[in-house]
């Protein structure tokens, strides 16, 4: 006979809950799955934008003196890829890190192309790469000669304008476009020179409506006077006076030597004299706004002079040198020689007040070297900023 | 004692009979409390249906309650994740444009907008002495340098400006690539690339000859006329649109736009799923491309169907994002 056992007793609630968690579990991970993604979304969104923001952080920053490398300025060598100050990995700070690569185009053109990372490397990452169409932010100088005066010019005694085109002895010069005057001048104010072949050019001298007019001395190309005044990299006060102008350099952690920018009188190295080569390079803006009085030494650049500028004993400079009050040389001294190019209001050349020679000489190189090797990378503003993917 | 011997006979049988029947009734009683154990009465059966409707009862609201929970959760979701994906589509396509050249006259309207879109980038790696045929780099280069890049390769009918080196300006006017759809081998570089990726250029051609001093290292920009607005679709809801015209298509723009996200609040809805505010230098309202600075853009949206969870109102659940977009690119005076 079949017995029933009292625990055989039969129901569904068991099965009723069980369907019942089954539901409610597949429910709870549905909303958990969503709201995991809905997680996730919102976290690759901020990293999106912290990657964006690291990119957008390395291509501004490869505009400045810290990344940017001076001596990048004359590459020609399209397509060559260039590694910034400090190495390509920049990092804003945050976590984040941004890969720059630098790539010459030729004539003056950079593309700069920056990668930004966020977030961990086994994790979730956010990347975000943009591009940058960098050129080099220069003045355009319209030289007119050797010499280029709006106001009086007086030339005497032993002193010598050349515009014949001079070399300064340096290295990867560009061609000549020829000889130019030696002294352009306001068509209303014809030079006084009460010396016999001491100016030179082609032609000697030449009235010039240019050298009346006072955007040349104001305006050169993109850049005011001003605004180049801005971009100075080494400013002075009024009254300066420099003895002896010379290169200085450093030595780092490694024991390496480096060119020491912030020299006061270290205007780069013209003469390429000295065993270290790394001040050769160095190219500065140099402002005074007002008189400035060079009595020795040797410079190169760009030197802009708010007031008068008196040049009194055996300076050397090379490079553009806008003044606009009075370029003068007075004093007793060994002869200041100026090779590159001369923009003045007013120019006294006055063998009789010195002892020495003054030198004025057109160049092309030395103007052409001081203006690549001083100018500013910038973006091409209508087109420079570019999305890659 | 016949009688009694008889009686004892009897008796004896008797008693036999009792204990059978005894024995039997036994049995009887207990199979029948077994069956009676199997069965329930109406009272147990009614508590039994009682705790288990409150079981069934409780399970269910829980059930519904989550399901609930489930249906809102989507529909917030999915109402977010509808702007965010509209945002993020445009802020990609509007950061890189010039407003004063890019925009189209006329179109600078609160939910829609026409402009010249950017699809890519690139440099001249060789060029022909017409002038008429380039050839630019791929986009992956062994040295590391990424010279081109674009969303869609460069295409026949795509317009492309040109940077000229010499005048240090974009090409007035630009160029539109005619001709086979190029594709990575169909040129060489004669520079700016290293060697080994010199044969793995990309070879366009131009309707016209390029103008300016142009040559090897100068950039390059690829664009396609784009249109967004908000559209009504088939379906009835509001949605995202867009087209992009093509000069060698016929006609050059399709007539109507794809839907590419959505759905958003109609545009007859105030404030409508789509509001674009045009903004100058120092925050002010413009119509003027070549002023604009910022673009403001604002999408909203709302769930497919009423959610009742905790933390939100019973109804439609309704989101907006809203992002402002500093172009980067821009023309100066």
């Amino acid at each position: 006979m079949k017995l029933h056992r009292s625990g055989d007793r039969r129901g569904f609630a068991l099965l009723v809950a069980l369907a019942a968690l089954v539901i409610i579990g597949g429910l709870v991970v549905g909303a958990f799955f969503a709201s995991t993604q809905e997680f996730r979304i919102g976290r690759n969104t901020v990293l999106q934008s912290r990657a964006l923001t690291a990119a957008e952080y390395g291509l501004n920053s490869a505009l400045s003196d810290s990344v940017w490398q001076q001596a990048w300025n004359n590459r020609v060598d399209t397509g060559a890829v260039l590694t910034p100050v400090g190495g390509e990995v920049l990092d804003p700070g945050d976590g984040s890190s941004d890969v720059l690569t630098v790539t010459v185009l030729g004539g003056g053109n950079f593309l700069v192309v920056s990668e930004g990372f966020s977030g961990s490397t086994l994790g979730a990452q956010g990347r975000k790469r943009l591009g940058g169409l960098f050129r080099m932010r220069k003045p355009e100088f319209n030289f007119r000669g050797a010499v280029t005066t709006k106001g009086s010019m007086m030339i005497a005694g032993t002193s010598e304008i050349h515009g014949e085109d001079t070399s300064p002895g340096w290295s990867d010069c560009p061609p000549s476009p020829g000889n130019m005057p030696g002294i352009a001048y306001n068509p209303t104010t014809p030079p006084d020179i009460k010396c016999s072949g001491c100016v030179s050019g082609n032609p000697m001298t030449q009235a010039d409506t240019a050298a009346a007019n006072s955007s040349t001395y104001n305006v050169f190309g993109d850049l005011t006077y001003n605004e180049l005044a801005a971009f100075a990299t080494k400013t002075f006060p009024g009254g300066t006076t420099f003895t002896n102008l010379a290169p200085m350099w450093k030595t780092d952690a490694d024991g390496n030597k480096y060119c020491d920018r912030t020299y006061s009188s270290n205007w780069g190295d013209p003469t390429h004299l000295y065993p270290d080569p790394s001040c050769q390079s160095y190219f500065p803006i140099i402002h005074v706004t007002g008189n400035l009085k060079l009595t020795g030494g040797a410079g190169q650049g760009i030197l802009l002079v708010d007031g008068d500028l008196d040049a009194s004993g055996g300076v050397n400079f090379f490079g553009p040198v806008i003044v606009r009050g009075t370029f003068s040389v007075t004093g007793n001294g060994d002869g200041a020689r100026f090779v590159g190019g001369l923009m003045a209001e007013n120019v006294n050349l006055n063998q009789s007040k010195m002892a020495g020679n003054a030198v004025v000489s057109y160049s092309t190189c030395a103007i052409t070297s001081a203006i690549n090797g001083s100018a500013k990378p910038m973006f091409d503003g209508t087109r420079g900023w570019i999305e890659m993917y | 004692m016949p009688i009694d011997g008889a009686r004892s006979v009897a008796d004896t049988a008797i008693a036999t009979d009792r204990q059978d029947v005894a024995r039997y009734g036994a049995a009887l009683s207990s199979e029948t409390a077994r069956n009676r154990r199997n069965g329930v009465t109406l009272i147990e059966l009614m508590i039994a249906l009682v705790l288990l409707g409150i079981v069934a009862g409780g399970m269910m609201q829980i059930i519904v309650r989550q399901q609930k929970f489930y249906n809102g959760n989507s529909g917030v979701l999915g109402t977010r994740s509808n702007v965010r994906q509209g945002i993020a589509v445009f802020q990609s396509d509007l950061r890189a444009i010039n407003p004063a050249l890019d925009i189209y006259a006329g179109t600078m309207q609160p939910t829609s907008l026409e402009f010249r879109e950017p699809r890519g980038s690139s440099v001249i790696c060789a060029i022909d002495p017409t002038k008429q045929t380039i050839v630019v780099p791929p986009p992956v280069l062994s040295n590391g340098a990424g010279l081109s890049s674009w969303l869609q390769a460069p295409a026949p009918g795509d317009s492309v400006l040109v940077y000229d080196i010499e005048a240090r300006a974009w090409m007035a006017g630009g160029a539109e690539i005619n001709g086979s759809q190029p594709t990575e081998g169909s040129g060489t570089c004669t520079g700016a690339v290293p060697a080994s990726d010199a044969a793995r250029g990309w070879t366009i051609t131009f309707k016209a000859p390029l103008t300016g001093t142009v040559g090897v290292g100068s950039s390059l920009r690829f664009f396609r006329k784009a249109h967004y607005e908000l559209m009504q679709a088939a379906d009835g809801d509001w949605y995202l649109g867009y087209y992009d015209c093509n000069p060698l298509n016929t006609p050059a723009c399709p007539a109507d736009p794809e839907p590419i996200s959505g759905p958003y609040l109609p545009s007859t809805n105030t404030p409508p799923g789509l509001q674009l505010g045009y903004f100058n230098s120092s925050g002010s309202a413009t119509t003027n491309p070549a002023a604009l600075r910022r673009i403001d853009i604002t999408l909203r949206s709302q769930s497919s169907s009423t959610i009742d969870i905790d933390g939100h109102a019973k109804g439609y659940y309704k989101d907006s994002l809203k992002t402002s977009i500093a172009v980067r690119n821009r023309s100066y005076p």
